[in-house]
């Protein structure tokens, strides 16, 4: 038996706590990692909390001549590693509390990479689809002009999240380097390709999750070929890492769901046909395909619990819980989604000896992805696809090896070695540094 | 050639017992239509249908627009709809990639209700089969071949207070619902 499945001294940590409070819970579990590396008071201290808050209210003018106002955030939770780094969403919802405990969790995940970069987030509180085209970009260059004295390639550098894209970040490069005077395109990341964005970052989640799995086996003294893989999930990050795994590592991916489907064959599913399909299925979903009986079509539900090697949850949050724990029956579980295992589940398949990779490991392609962009943007000088995934892969596995050997020598599962690893290294750098002045 | 949207303009608007629920769906289509339109960048407004939705910002706030609609066509029909949200099930785990993912033409709601009701979700069924075959009018692939468009998942509060299925999605922190509507209490 490995380490990846020891029954945990449990670390309370995930990475989607439940929102209501979720500022309270995410330092709940702060606290309890820094009592598990029995952490100096001062560092727990200056962990706990944002270095820097800015809200700004956001004036636009409206297509019809009225002005709005909207509230804007961006806080940087450390910058003890290098420049704060994480994303800008939009959304009705957004406050405070949730950029803050977000903040902190972008901190962690760099950390966990071990990416030079610290952790921050910010956000509007808007409902973008009531906006118009126009309406949101002068929302968007008003906020970049209002947060600007915060951001900066060396300092501050945001990407995409929640309703905010690649047009997004186009938009706040501009106005940046507008103000500045001259082009600045490592003041973010995520941006279209001919503005300084990555070639691979499409396919770097899903290849990070494929990554992850594979190196997950190899710990198991098993050989990827042939073992049985059963996606949930076949967007963007279900598919990649399905197809990369069947391609590349010669597994038997088995099993493949989203909202509209499931495909079973034990024998192994044609990926290529599947991925087809869904290109040029009108809704890009499951549906439709293998009528002819070559597939079983089974549910969602039942897919999470087949017998398979290693299972890959990539849709959304909390799709295991307690309710289903117990009747899960893969070997290993690969987080490609953010959070797809409750808490109550977490335990339960401690207790039971699965392995879970977690996604703060498994899913950090498309971070590590966004700090090639950066490293390129800095220089001026833009990598082949090939390059990207070439260093990609020597990020990761660099990563699962570093948290590995913490779970080894700890004696602890992969969730617990991974968190207690970041909040180290955070420490590690704030008290290297020292105190100024 | 230039986009022209005709909207059959229906009187009374969404009550379904006033309409057909085939004129009520190619109301919700052009009202949606002209909701796209009003909110695109003006200098790109001359383009064609097609062209326009195959452009990925006029397509999401025609989305929009329909999940208004229909969200309006639900509150009228059923007075145990409480709340409607619009929800993206393929939204990228990681989106600091910011990568934009291909347009999908269902639109996924989650809709509040006291109790869910056979009578609504049979008003959902045929209220999908009518808009289906209302967007298949429109000049573009996405509609073509479509059997259905609407995903409709019935919550309900306790479902909302435990966090079980569709509803756990209402608190998720990295693929938000938007709220469209809701009852004023």
């Amino acid at each position: 038996m490995t380490l990846l499945a020891k029954v945990p001294p449990q670390v309370r940590v995930s990475l989607a706590p439940a929102r209501g409070g979720m500022l309270a819970t995410a330092l709940a579990q702060l606290d309890t990692t820094f009592e598990r590396l029995k952490l100096d008071d001062g560092l727990r201290a200056i962990i706990r909390q944002p270095e820097r808050e800015l809200t700004v209210a956001v004036p636009i003018r409206r297509d019809d001549g009225a002005v709005s106002v909207f509230t804007g955030y961006r806080v940087q939770h450390s910058s003890a590693r290098g420049p704060c780094k994480g994303g800008i969403r939009y959304h009705p919802r957004v406050d405070m509390d949730e950029v803050r405990a977000l903040a902190m969790l972008m901190t962690l995940k760099c950390a966990v990479a071990n990416l030079p970069f610290g952790g921050a987030k910010g956000g509007v509180s808007v409902d973008p689809a009531t906006l118009s085209e126009c309406e949101l970009e002068r929302l968007t260059r008003r906020y970049a002009a209002m947060i600007m004295p915060l951001l900066g390639g060396k300092r501050d550098i945001p990407a995409p999240d929640v309703n905010t894209g690649e047009r997004t970040m186009a938009w706040l490069m501009d106005t940046i380097s507008m103000l500045q005077g001259r082009m600045v395109r490592e003041i973010t990341t995520g941006k279209p390709i001919a503005l300084g964005g990555s070639e691979g970052r499409t396919e770097a989640t899903g290849r990070g999750v494929a990554i992850a799995a594979v190196e997950a086996l190899r710990r198991q003294g098993r050989d990827p070929t042939n073992v049985s893989v059963a996606v949930q999930g076949f967007g963007n990050v279900g598919q990649y890492a399905a197809s990369i795994l069947a391609n590349e590592y010669a597994c038997k991916v088995v099993a493949v769901g989203d909202v509209s489907d499931a495909l079973y064959n034990p024998n192994g599913l044609d990926l290529q046909s599947i991925a087809e399909h869904v290109r040029r299925s009108p809704g890009h979903l499951l549906v439709g395909y293998g009528m002819n009986g070559h597939v079983d079509h089974i549910t969602n539900a039942e897919l999470l619990t087949l017998e398979v090697d290693v299972l890959i949850p990539a849709a959304i949050e909390d799709q295991i819980t307690a309710e289903n724990a117990d009747k899960i029956r893969a070997e290993v579980i690969v987080e490609g989604a953010n959070g797809p295992t409750t808490f109550e589940a977490d335990a339960i398949l401690k207790e039971r000896g699965i392995a879970i990779i977690p996604d703060i490991l498994a899913n950090a392609g498309g971070v590590i992805v966004s700090y090639f962009e950066w490293v390129q943007d800095l220089q001026s000088f833009f990598w082949g696809v090939e390059e990207v995934r070439t260093q990609l892969g020597h990020t990761l596995r660099r990563a699962f090896d570093e948290v590995w050997s913490f779970a080894n020598e700890r004696e602890l599962d992969m969730r617990s070695a991974a968190y207690m690893l970041a909040v180290d290294r955070v420490a590690n750098a704030i008290q290297q540094r020292g105190l100024f002045p | 050639m230039t986009t022209t949207v005709s909207p059959t303009k229906i009187a009374g608007a969404r009550s379904p017992e006033a309409v057909s629920v085939q004129q009520l769906a190619d109301s919700i289509r052009d009202e949606a239509l002209t909701l796209a339109q009003d909110k695109y960048a003006v200098f790109q407004r001359g383009s064609d249908l097609a062209s326009l939705l195959r452009h990925p910002d006029f397509f999401d706030k025609f989305k929009y627009g329909l999940a208004v609609g229909v969200t309006d066509a639900l509150a009228a029909n059923d007075q145990h709809v409480l709340a409607v949200y619009v929800y993206d099930p393929s939204a990228n785990p990681d989106s600091e990639s910011g990568d934009d993912l291909p347009l999908e033409a269902t639109l996924h709601l989650l809709a509040l209700v006291q109790t869910p009701s056979a009578a609504l979700s049979a008003f959902v069924v045929s209220l999908d089969q009518a808009l289906t075959a209302s967007l298949k009018a429109l000049p573009s692939a996405l509609f073509a071949q479509r059997e259905s468009v609407l995903d409709v998942n019935l919550i309900t509060e306790k479902d909302v207070r435990l966090g079980v299925g569709y509803a756990a999605l209402l608190s998720s922190l990295f693929a938000p619902p938007i709220k469209v509507w809701a009852r004023e209490a």
